[in-house]
């Protein structure tokens, strides 16, 4: 597990024209190849120099924005809608049914830092309620049922991929 | 020329395409805007009777012909494309089906105010909406319609570019949005000084939602005299909605103002298609910070001047549907989870109250409620309301005080109500 390299941030940057303007595509470009998703006090401070901000004003924004994370947020995100045509037509029950899968609290990461789940607001996908949104991908219309499936499945591919990482080291 | 947002666009169709909108009449818009020159564009939109379509309704001539009275150079272009009403997704679905008549009203806006730069600011949540917005751009320019010299036109040079939030609510409030834009923390300024005096940059600046431009577009190219003839006294044209919650066919459909009610868009086949799961129980319209209705207000007229709520269920254009299976209070406390998490923090009103009202909300709808927790639900939201800074802590009465008014004894039930956890 490790970090964007430096010249991984400096081409991420270089994508956004270095522009303050799209901070927050920048950082979450950064988050998109961050193995854990969250922005790293190296790469903060990186994007910080470049951009001619200090790392406070840096750690401002990535604690402002929901979908920044200043600390590790899980290889994977299971993300519930919880605005209310997605609760009131089974949004509610997905929670606590993936809260019981896998033995956290809402906005939790797994100790092995496999899975975050985490309630969401509305992404505008309410004609097909309830949605679950999985490392970005929507699904519609869950059911509990579909839920534990498709976490069973994500924390399957995770431990497959953890041990590859592990016999390449 | 189409004088409709959707209606003239066909499954198949790829509305991506930039040759499919101009075989559609596409920018005969923005070459009547060079025609007719600022003044008379601005008068346009106000024969049209165009209000802003991303909840506040305030009259988009009137806030054009402000910017235009406002010395300073350069002066921005903003497209609020940050939807974030819960229950809405027209702006997404515009996206999607008509992207270049939100980018073609967005140039005559550039023309009018002789603006080198647009910004179009779309939610982080709207990942393949921003890379939509992107490739039209591109094809735009590559078709000499932002760049240099426009339309072959000298000296006409105004581009577009498009920034992504990040995840907050709150940006969607204009100022905020602008504070987003130029790269900081998304909370909302202190006004005023208004934006179109001090906006991006502290530059004058025009911030209209998305379907706003796409209005524009609709109004330079047919003219304000067809486009109010289109709509009602109080608003012209169409509006979009977006239906959902227990109805059977859920989405987004393009309705003139004044001519339909909300019981004809909840039950008709053509549009929500019925309630579902259960009888009627109650109607939030105009977004979370819109009014709730029961079944006395269905007869009101789709329209700016309905009697029920002076015209706030218009909103955002969101219509969320509950059966009678839903607890109106369980549905308040919900709404109140989003607004105190989406509170932005800089003003207490807002940071504290919002959480006090979700506790009271939260007591009552788990049978912990106390003798006083009506009242005092009322009197906090009325703190709240007055005391906030901007429209997310101002608007929170608006849902509770309807549902108070509107469903009085199910709230004195839930005070009676047996505890469901401790």
């Amino acid at each position: 597990m490790t970090d964007p390299t430096r010249d991984e941030v400096d081409e991420i940057l270089a994508r956004w024209d270095h522009s303050r303007e799209h901070i927050l595509s920048i950082l979450q470009d950064i988050q998109h190849v961050s193995p854990e998703h969250y922005v790293s006090r190296s790469a903060a401070a990186q994007v910080a120099e470049d951009l001619g901000m200090t790392v406070t004003a840096m750690y401002e924004i990535v604690t402002f924005y929901h979908m920044l994370h200043a600390t590790p947020h899980g290889r994977h995100s299971v993300e519930i809608c919880e605005s209310t045509p997605c609760y009131f037509q089974g949004g509610d029950a997905l929670q606590s049914t993936a809260a019981e899968r896998l033995g956290i609290a809402m906005d939790e990461v797994t100790e092995d830092g496999a899975l975050c789940v985490e309630t969401v607001p509305c992404f505008g996908r309410c004609a097909t309620a309830p949605n679950v949104r999985i490392d970005g991908a929507v699904h519609h219309r869950v059911s509990p049922a579909v839920l534990r499936d498709l976490i069973d499945r994500l924390v399957a591919g995770d431990r497959a991929d953890q041990e590859q990482v592990s016999q390449h080291v | 020329m189409y004088d409709r947002l959707l209606e003239h666009v066909g499954d198949d169709a790829d509305q991506k395409q930039l040759s499919v909108y101009l075989s559609q009449g596409g920018y005969e818009g923005l070459r009547r805007a060079v025609e007719v020159g600022p003044d008379a564009v601005i008068e346009e939109i106000s024969t049209g009777l165009v209000r802003g379509r991303g909840g506040a309704a305030y009259p988009t001539g009137r806030k054009w012909g402000q910017l235009a009275r406002i010395e300073g150079d350069p002066k921005y272009i903003v497209c609020n494309a940050d939807e974030g009403e819960p229950g809405t997704f027209k702006d997404q679905v515009l996206l999607e089906k008509n992207p270049y008549a939100v980018i073609e009203g967005m140039t005559i806006a550039g023309r009018v105010f002789g603006s080198p730069k647009g910004i179009i600011y779309v939610r982080g949540e709207y990942p393949e909406e921003f890379g939509i917005l992107r490739s039209c751009l591109q094809q735009a320019r590559e078709a000499g319609l932002l760049g240099h010299d426009i339309l072959g036109i000298e000296g006409f040079d105004y581009d577009i570019d498009t920034v992504a939030g990040g995840g907050a609510y709150v940006c969607g409030e204009n100022s905020a949005m602008l504070n987003s834009i130029e790269g900081k923390p998304g909370r909302p300024r202190i006004k005023p000084p208004h934006l179109a005096e001090v906006g991006l940059y502290g530059r004058p600046t025009l911030v209209n939602n998305v379907e706003s431009y796409a209005a524009v577009t609709l109004v330079v190219a047919n003219g304000g005299e067809y486009y109010r003839s289109q709509g009602s006294a109080n608003g012209g044209g169409t509006k979009l909605i977006s239906i959902c919650g227990h109805v059977a066919h859920p989405g987004v459909f393009e309705v003139p103002f004044g001519r339909y009610t909300l019981r004809e868009l909840i039950w008709s086949p053509e549009f929500g298609g019925g309630v579902i799961g259960g009888d009627f129980g109650f109607v939030h319209c105009g977004g979370h910070s819109g009014p709730i209705g029961f079944e006395n207000i269905l007869d009101a007229p789709y329209d700016y001047d309905d009697a029920w709520s002076g015209g706030k269920a218009i909103g955002s254009g969101a219509i969320v549907v509950m059966n009678d299976t839903v607890d109106i209070v369980d549905y308040l406390r919900q709404v109140m989870v989003f607004f105190r998490k989406e509170s932005c923090g800089k003003c207490t009103p807002c940071r504290l109250g919002t959480t006090r009202v979700w506790e009271v909300l939260d007591r009552l709808a788990s049978g912990r409620g106390e003798p006083d927790d009506i009242q005092r639900l009322r009197t906090t939201t009325e703190q709240v309301h007055k005391l906030s800074a901007c429209g997310l802590g101002q608007c929170i009465d608006v849902p509770i005080l309807s549902a108070l008014d509107g469903a009085g004894p199910a709230f004195e039930a839930a005070l009676v109500k047996e505890p469901t956890r401790v």
